[in-house]
């Protein structure tokens, strides 16, 4: 791009002021012209003869003008890049320009394929990735620095220049930091993998200023709690053409065809080679469509569902034995009077070979002798120790039940965890099920013998089951399923969750560049915002005392910290970059009332003006997606491919690798003229240089080459250099930037923070490191782990997965519907709320989808306004007739931008701040190596699916408004007191394009 | 067999496909219904491509509706046009307005982002019905309702109502491929044509003063544009989950002719307004309905009738097809009919060139 | 421009006027017997006098002065019968047609009853009123009414309340053919409850395809009418049948004499159009 700088400028200083819409209306133009009859020279010279059709069909005589559209399908340029939206779509597309403009965008489509039996990975993509191009020059476009001049959200502001808006955030980061208050500084930005040197831009000077990096993964309630608690990790996925190898497909409150776009032929192809799809869904829903059957269990009850099929498959002998016995903790034993494990330390004369006897546990082989169970964490260095094997040289006994001497001289009863198991499951009949969930007594056994049946079957586990207060029994019970059944490490088996994106390809060359001090100030972003927005005073007494609990210890950290005088800072800077904090947190009210106004400065680097920009005091303007050097990878494929920049960062804006640059540069310049000392951070070993931090920013710490870091590309080159996934170790291969520009390119290897190897042909599936290699599973026990002993857990009989009724957070007499804000197949999260080619396709809106029952008692017609309100507030939305949803159950799509609805509220304000707390636990409890906070590891989920609303009809409701009041508001609006001028996008560009200075 | 005008047969005698007389091949397009996942690639790529400005905003020349439903432009099914019983005379059709589309709404984005109005983000008109309205909505009774998505493009009819509607003769058959255009010359606006065609895929651009209409992308599959690449249609290129194939409906060797003249799964939709359209439809299946106690019982959930009033009556038959060759699948054994459908070895999916090398 | 036909031919003008020509004859001579005031206003059936005016003053403004001393003759309309939806719906009955001209141009002023003014085609379903005049290329055709024939072709001047003036040829239905550079000039004014247009041209035209006026001698003419709230348009149209532009005698009292000659002129026309018709007759036989 380098050597094209200058003209492109030109062609921008000659273009920008036009927007694209404008651009293109000059080709409709032409075809105007076309069609008046004039266009073709000749007929004004020549004497005019008649022109006449004897047949229309296939003797058609005039078909010069045929040339018009031939015209349209014409383009100067293309690029390669992607959209990145905190989707794990993670597909290539190319990027047409015409006249220095983006003129539209196209799948690239040339995804290598690995696989010749699976299905043709081309085209990843979907609707919304089809118009992003909407985006580059759209009125939302932010064009140049602005500070607000009215309230935060009043969407008032004046233009300053980057030098003004950089010395001030840089005088207040300063500041804080010199008031050692630096862990005061937060830097909020979702999922690296869509775009990891964007994420680390901000992460890395936000790391060098000793502030705190927050989680996502835990705070979006993507993470499955039950992937940490069973299988001692966050979440590992097949990628999605791993559907296509199973014989037996659930899919899982997971809505793939409107989630999972890029990815749904593999679903819906699996049925052409003669897998079953089963879809769990409450409604009968846009995946569930394309399913060979379709179960409908009632909100919040698949637990017991999955709890009943897991009974049949017990009590039916079904299940895969051998794998339970090696690779999972049913033959533990467990005592009986304290509900612990039995540990090796415990029992007397048992010969343990371990450094720690008391953090190994105890099967019983098939002649009654006691055996230690290999892998357990007392005989392992730490969580992972691939130096171990769990391989079985006896044959433990599942039902194993006896008297065990102490070695305090005592005795005490134990019994496996598959006798505790099978006691669990047996309260699960099919009457008990029907009873809760609402499904057959027939169907749900038929699916679970089908299941159990098949060589391979597969679970597509999504977020419709994991935004339950529950999540976490909900998770273990329907991972429980595929456990039973051995239907894990092998192709076409496993319980894939797709949801968010909790780590990436490419993984150790993102943390150098993101985190360079390797001291991680991580915080859980759930148990921070709550926190701060006053959780504490409004939640129940037993929550309130676990989670002080909890951060007492030392289990869960929480920023600012607490000082020695035992006061706690409020939060004080906030950086957002790559994601709308303020729009999509749950506690919306709360944020909004409590944590808002504690932060001193709010700063938002966007290239479009979305909720949380609108509520800032400093809005950054950021290059787009097709403006910009980057990456792209996601767990859905195992491909690697980059954003190239297709045209110049519109008017002022500047990528987020060059803002926080520049910024670090503006800190440094002035830390210098003030003389700022170096500050003791008062937790990590290091100090908090200011006066070095740009060079520490741009420099490569890995090689210790001041200035290498300064160019996007350049980073871009780092992370690939440093990743084993890309430069594998050892290897003689090796991905570049240019060669990932060329195509697409597969991982070559996958690093240890994967749970199996990127083999050739086969589509990516963990767990073979543990079922197939025999490595202890990094749980406390080394195995698929579902009995957890922790003291919370047994205090809330909670030690195995079971089924319970949600918390109570409204009383379901005064508000008798069930609210769900699933994701829409209009949206990635906010990013394309707004966009008008998206929003003519729905109702240009925010809609509720009403059962037609629900909606006929309450006097509401398709169209109508209407009220959907509880205890904490009331959101004006339009009714949407949906008779595919249960009644009694409501849904609104989620990700609406608050400056969508009258009251500037949003699906977030009738959800409160709740979390669980066995997802603040530390387990062990002394030493964490299998459940300690890690971000987008282990943390609370900020869930939301157990609220509960009434609708009403809101007889004066606007459903649009006429024009008389959008003109009033868009040319009455009283322009700002800054004198910024209210004219729209196209003035502001001109403007900056030298109209104005 | 033998062609009639009711398009649920398609093979003469001999074995050939009838086209129009004067017409050397016919392009053509199948779209697998169990495909679509309604997710609208389709329609913006269209729309990207062709009908972004120039009074071309409110078209989708591509458009993907919710059936049961009312579709775009609404009730287009109850408005008329094609041709009567005997296929010879055609019946009145009616001109849709803005609301029976839908305009295409501007937005108050400047005055909430920039201008400090207090406002919501709304259309700046109203907005009362839009091409994707009813998304979703479909029929029946929870927990047996019932939906699915039609992807909808002119069909390039054999028999076209609208070339037979327009006085001028400004609408052609091309020669070559049987691509239905409106001459952008010719055309004066009378939109006869919009009238004239039951599926409503003709549109009036009211700031050109012509009608215009789905072009099958020509340019593309001539391999125009800078890089002289022969590509599909964009509706087909861009979809997905790859749902449509694109060939020649007398190419014999092409999986087009497979999956209507052979296997008979592809069919017309509505084939009694007897224009013979050249795109193609696989039919819907869904999973069985539920019972009062939550059991899956064995009773179709889309009824059959309804499938019928769509896809004539050829349509069980075709069910049964699919029905059979999963099966086989299921069973482990080779499926011609499923490795059409799926795109495991997709060479096929798009056989453009097969005739380039004939005059 | 809306002006194609795709009606069957109509069998109008010549024949009908061929029994009527044979009244006039009857008339003429008995008139020349007669009260010679009773000649003076005489005008024949399907006549459009066209008064030389001694200047072009007014006459391009639909509500000049300078039309109140023009003749005006009132024309019927019915539908064309084109086999277009609704070819036979149409609403405009009557236009009234007035002709005059200086030595540079011919003026012909429509005026009809439409209490709808329909001057916008930009909604979907808009459609805009319109007029149009029509003639053989060559004077001496007898073009079939309905947009003439490729061996007789017509020129059509065309105006629509959206779209402004132009002009055509045509030569059959469905053939119409813009002609570039048309001198054809219109103005439109709609007051009250009608709309009055004039069209202006230069008479002479030495362009191929393009017909020459020559205002001494008759000259087939017919009209049509568009009410666009009836969504009319192409052969969905009011029109007439043939007509003739005779030429008128200046403004002014009109001097014995002449109306001698009036008769003289009256029998030569009369010889010439039975012959015309002799032989036309004989041709289509």
């Amino acid at each position: 791009m380098t050597d094209t700088t200058d003209a492109r400028n030109e062609s921008r200083r000659d273009e920008a002021g036009t927007a694209r819409r404008d651009f293109l209306k000059g080709v409709a133009a032409a075809a105007a012209v076309g069609a008046t009859g004039l266009g073709s020279a000749q007929e004004l010279t020549e004497m005019t003869t008649l022109d006449v059709v004897d047949n229309p069909i296939g003797n058609y005589p005039y078909r010069d003008w045929e040339d018009l559209y031939r015209e349209e399908w014409d383009w100067d340029n293309k690029a390669r890049s992607t959209h990145s939206v905190n989707c794990t779509g993670s597909c290539s597309w190319q990027v047409y320009t015409r006249n220095g403009q983006v003129w539209r965008e196209e799948q690239a489509g040339d995804y290598p394929r690995f696989d010749e039996s699976l299905p043709d990975p081309n085209p990843r993509g979907c609707q919304k990735g089809a118009c992003f191009t909407d985006y580059v020059n759209a009125d939302q476009r932010v064009t140049h620095p602005l500070r607000r001049t009215g309230e935060r959200g009043e969407g008032k502001w004046e233009r300053i220049s980057w030098d003004e808006a950089l010395t001030e955030i840089a005088e207040e980061v300063i500041d804080t930091v010199e008031e050692e208050e630096y862990d005061a500084i937060s830097g909020f930005t979702p999922i690296p993998a869509m775009s990891p040197v964007s994420f680390a831009g901000g992460s890395r000077l936000v790391n060098l200023l000793g502030g705190i990096s927050h989680s996502f993964y835990d705070w979006y309630s993507d993470l499955p709690p039950g992937q940490p608690i069973t299988w001692g990790t966050q979440t590992d996925n097949a990628e999605s053409a791993d559907w296509y190898n199973a014989d037996y497909i659930i899919a899982w409150g997971s809505n793939i065809n409107v989630t999972r776009i890029p990815d749904a032929k593999y679903f819906l192809e699996a049925g052409y080679n003669g897998a079953k799809r089963v879809g769990i869904f409450t409604d009968y829903s846009q995946t569930a469509i394309h399913c060979d059957e379709w179960i409908g269990p009632d909100p919040g009850s698949d637990t017991a569902l999955a709890l009943g099929m897991a009974r049949t498959i017990v009590d039916e002998g079904l299940y895969d034995e051998a794998h339970l016995k090696e690779q999972t903790d049913m033959p533990l034993l467990v005592r009986e009077d304290t509900g612990k494990f039995l540990r090796a330390s415990e029992v007397s004369g048992l010969s343990v070979d371990a450094d720690r006897p008391e953090k190994v546990f105890v099967m019983q082989d098939a002649d009654g002798t006691l055996r230690t169970a290999p892998g357990s964490l007392g005989e392992r260095d730490g969580q992972h120790d691939h130096s171990v094997s769990i391989e079985l040289d006896f044959d433990p006994d599942l039902a194993a039940e006896r008297t065990v001497g102490t070695a305090d001289g005592g005795d005490v009863e134990t019994r496996t965890v598959w006798l505790n198991l099978r006691d669990e499951l047996s309260a699960y009949t099919p009457d008990a099920v029907n009873e809760i969930t609402g499904v057959g007594r027939e169907t749900h056994q038929k699916i679970a013998r089908e299941f159990a049946d098949v060589d391979r079957a597969k679970i597509i586990h999504g977020k419709g089951v994991n935004d339950w207060y529950h999540n976490d029994l909900g998770n273990r019970a329907i991972q429980l399923l595929v456990t039973l059944t051995g239907n894990l490490g092998r192709q076409g088996t496993g319980l894939d969750h797709y949801v968010g994106q909790e780590k990436m390809w490419t993984f150790n060359g993102w943390k150098q560049l993101s985190f360079p001090t390797g001291s991680v100030r991580g915080v859980p972003t759930t148990l921070w915002t709550y926190y701060h927005s006053g959780i504490m005073e409004n939640t129940d007494p037993d929550t309130a005392s676990k989670i002080r609990e909890s951060i007492d210890k030392g289990w869960m950290p929480l920023y600012p910290s607490e000082r020695d005088d035992g006061g706690r800072p409020d939060p004080r800077v906030m950086f957002v970059w790559r994601g709308n904090y303020f729009n999509q947190a749950k506690g919306n009210i709360a944020v909004e009332e409590e944590l808002w106004p504690k932060l001193d400065l709010v700063v938002d680097i966007n290239f479009r003006m979305d909720s949380t920009a609108l509520n800032s005091d400093i809005v950054l303007p950021t290059a787009s997606h097709y403006e910009k050097h980057d990456l792209s990878v996601t767990d859905m494929h195992t491909y690697v491919h980059p954003f190239t920049p297709a045209v110049e960062p519109l008017g002022e804006s500047k990528t987020d690798w060059q803002i926080f640059r520049e910024l670090a540069a503006k800190i440094q310049e002035l830390a210098e003229e003030r003389g700022t000392e170096p500050v003791d951070d008062r937790k990590f070993d290091r100090q908090i240089d200011l006066q070095s931090v740009h060079d520490d920013y741009t420099r490569d710490w890995l090689d210790d080459e001041p200035g290498a870091l300064a160019e996007d590309k350049a980073a871009a080159e780092f992370i690939l250099d440093n990743s084993e996934e890309s430069n594998p170790e050892g290897a003689d291969e090796q991905l570049t930037f240019d060669d990932i520009d060329e195509q697409p390119r597969r991982i070559l290897e996958a690093g240890d923070h994967w749970s199996s190897d990127i083999e050739e042909g086969e589509a990516y599936t963990p767990w073979k490191d543990y079922v197939q290699d025999k490595n202890p599973w990094p749980t406390f026990t080394g195995r698929q782990q579902y009995y957890i002993d922790h003291d919370w857990f047994l205090e809330l009989d909670e030690q195995l997965p079971t089924h319970k009724e949600a918390p109570v957070l409204q009383e379901k007499s005064e508000y008798p519907l069930g609210y769900n804000t699933p994701h829409s197949r209009w949206s990635i999260h906010s990013t394309w709320r707004d966009n008008s080619k998206m929003l003519r396709l729905q109702r240009g809106e925010p809609t509720v989808y009403l059962n037609p029952d629900d909606a006929e008692e309450r006097g509401i017609e398709d169209g109508d306004t209407v009220r959907v309100y509880n205890d904490l507030d009331s959101v004006e939305v339009q009714a949407k007739i949906y008779p595919s949803g249960e009644p009694g159950t409501v849904r609104h799509f989620f990700g609406w931008e608050r400056f969508q609805y009258p009251d500037r509220n949003n699906f977030n304000s009738l959800v409160p701040m709740y979390m669980k707390p066995t997802q603040l636990v530390q387990y062990p409890e002394d030493t964490g190596e299998h459940l300690h906070f890690f971000p987008n590891y282990w943390g609370p989920t900020g869930v939301n699916s157990d609220v509960r609303i009434e609708v009403e009809k809101v007889e004066d409701g606007a459903a649009s408004l006429d024009a008389g009041v959008l003109g009033a508001s868009t040319t009455g609006a009283e322009p700002s007191d800054s004198g910024s001028r209210s004219r729209g996008t196209l003035g502001r560009i001109s403007d900056l394009l030298g109209g104005d200075d | 067999m033998s062609k009639t005008t009711d398009g649920t047969l398609n093979q003469t005698d001999d074995g050939d496909v009838p086209l129009a007389e004067g017409v050397d091949h016919q392009v053509a397009m199948v779209m697998d219904l169990n495909k679509c996942i309604g997710c609208q690639t389709c329609t913006i790529a269209c729309k990207t491509n062709w009908t972004e400005s120039g009074g071309r905003e409110y078209m989708y020349w591509n458009n993907v509706e919710t059936k049961p439903g009312a579709g775009y432009p609404h009730d287009w099914e109850e408005m008329g046009g094609g041709w009567d019983e005997e296929g010879q005379s055609r019946t009145p059709g009616e001109l849709p307005d803005e609301e029976d589309y839908g305009r295409p709404w501007d937005f108050n984005h400047e005055a909430i982002m920039y201008e400090g109005s207090d406002e919501p983000l709304r259309p700046m008109e109203n907005a009362d019905w839009g091409p994707n309205w009813d998304e979703d909505e479909g029929a029946g009774e929870y927990p047996n309702s019932y939906y699915f998505y039609l992807p909808r493009i002119c069909n390039h009819c054999t028999h076209p109502s609208c070339v037979e509607a327009c006085p001028r003769s400004a609408i052609y058959k091309r020669e070559e491929d049987g691509i239905v255009l409106v001459d952008q010359d010719r055309c004066r606006g009378y939109r006869y044509c919009v009238e004239g065609c039951p599926y409503k895929k003709v549109f009036y651009n009211a700031q050109t003063k012509t009608s215009e209409k789905c072009i099958f992308c020509y340019p593309r599959i001539e391999g125009e544009g800078p890089e002289g690449e022969v590509r599909p249609p964009s509706c087909a290129e861009d979809c997905p989950p790859q749902l449509r194939h694109v060939g020649f409906l007398d190419d014999e060797d092409g999986p087009i002719h497979k999956l209507v003249n052979e296997y008979e799964v592809a069919l017309r939709l509505h084939p009694e307004y007897r224009t013979e359209p050249n795109v193609y439809y696989i039919p819907p299946y869904a999973p069985p309905q539920t019972s009062e106690s939550g059991e899956t019982v064995n009773a179709d959930r889309i009824p059959l009738n309804y499938l019928e009033e769509l896809f004539g009556p050829e349509v069980e038959s075709a069910l049964n097809t699919i029905t059979r060759e999963r099966e086989k699948a299921e069973r482990g054994e080779e499926s011609e009919l499923m490795e059409i459908l799926s795109t495991v070895n997709n060479d096929d999916q798009y056989r453009l060139e097969v005739f380039d090398d004939d005059d | 421009m809306t002006t194609d036909d795709a009606g069957a031919e109509r069998e109008s003008g010549i024949r009908a006027r061929g029994l009527v020509l044979a009244a006039v004859l009857a008339l003429a001579i008995v008139g020349a017997t007669a009260a010679f005031p009773a000649i003076v206003d005489a005008r024949a059936a399907y006549e459009i006098p066209v008064e030389q005016q001694p200047s072009a003053d007014g006459l391009a403004e639909p509500t000049g002065d300078a039309w109140e001393s023009v003749e005006t003759v009132t024309v019927p309309m019915s539908s064309s019968g084109a086999a277009v939806p609704g070819g036979s719906d149409t609403a405009v009955d009557a236009v009234s047609i007035e002709a005059a001209r200086t030595d540079q141009k011919l003026y012909v002023r429509l005026s009809w009853s439409d209490p709808t003014a329909n001057a916008s085609t930009d909604s979907l379903r808009a459609f805009g009123d319109a007029a149009a005049i029509q003639l053989p290329v060559s004077s001496e055709a007898q073009p079939p009414i309905a947009m003439g024939s490729t061996d007789k072709p017509v020129n059509v001047w065309y105006w629509n309340a959206a779209d402004g003036a132009e002009s055509l040829l045509a030569g059959g239905p469905g053939t119409t053919t813009q002609i570039p550079e048309s001198t054809v000039e219109t103005t439109a004014t709609h007051t009250g409850d009608r709309w009055t247009v004039v069209f202006t041209r230069s008479l002479p035209s030495d362009r191929a395809n393009v017909t020459d006026v020559d205002p001494t001698r008759d000259m087939n003419v017919a009209f049509a009418v568009w009410e666009g709230s009836n969504d009319e348009r192409s052969g969905q149209k009011a029109a007439s049948e043939w007509y003739y532009f005779s030429p008128g005698s200046s403004s002014g009292a009109t001097p014995y004499e002449s109306v001698l000659w009036a008769v003289a002129g009256i029998a030569i026309v009369v010889t010439t159009l039975v012959t015309i018709e002799g032989i036309r007759r004989t041709r289509s036989e």
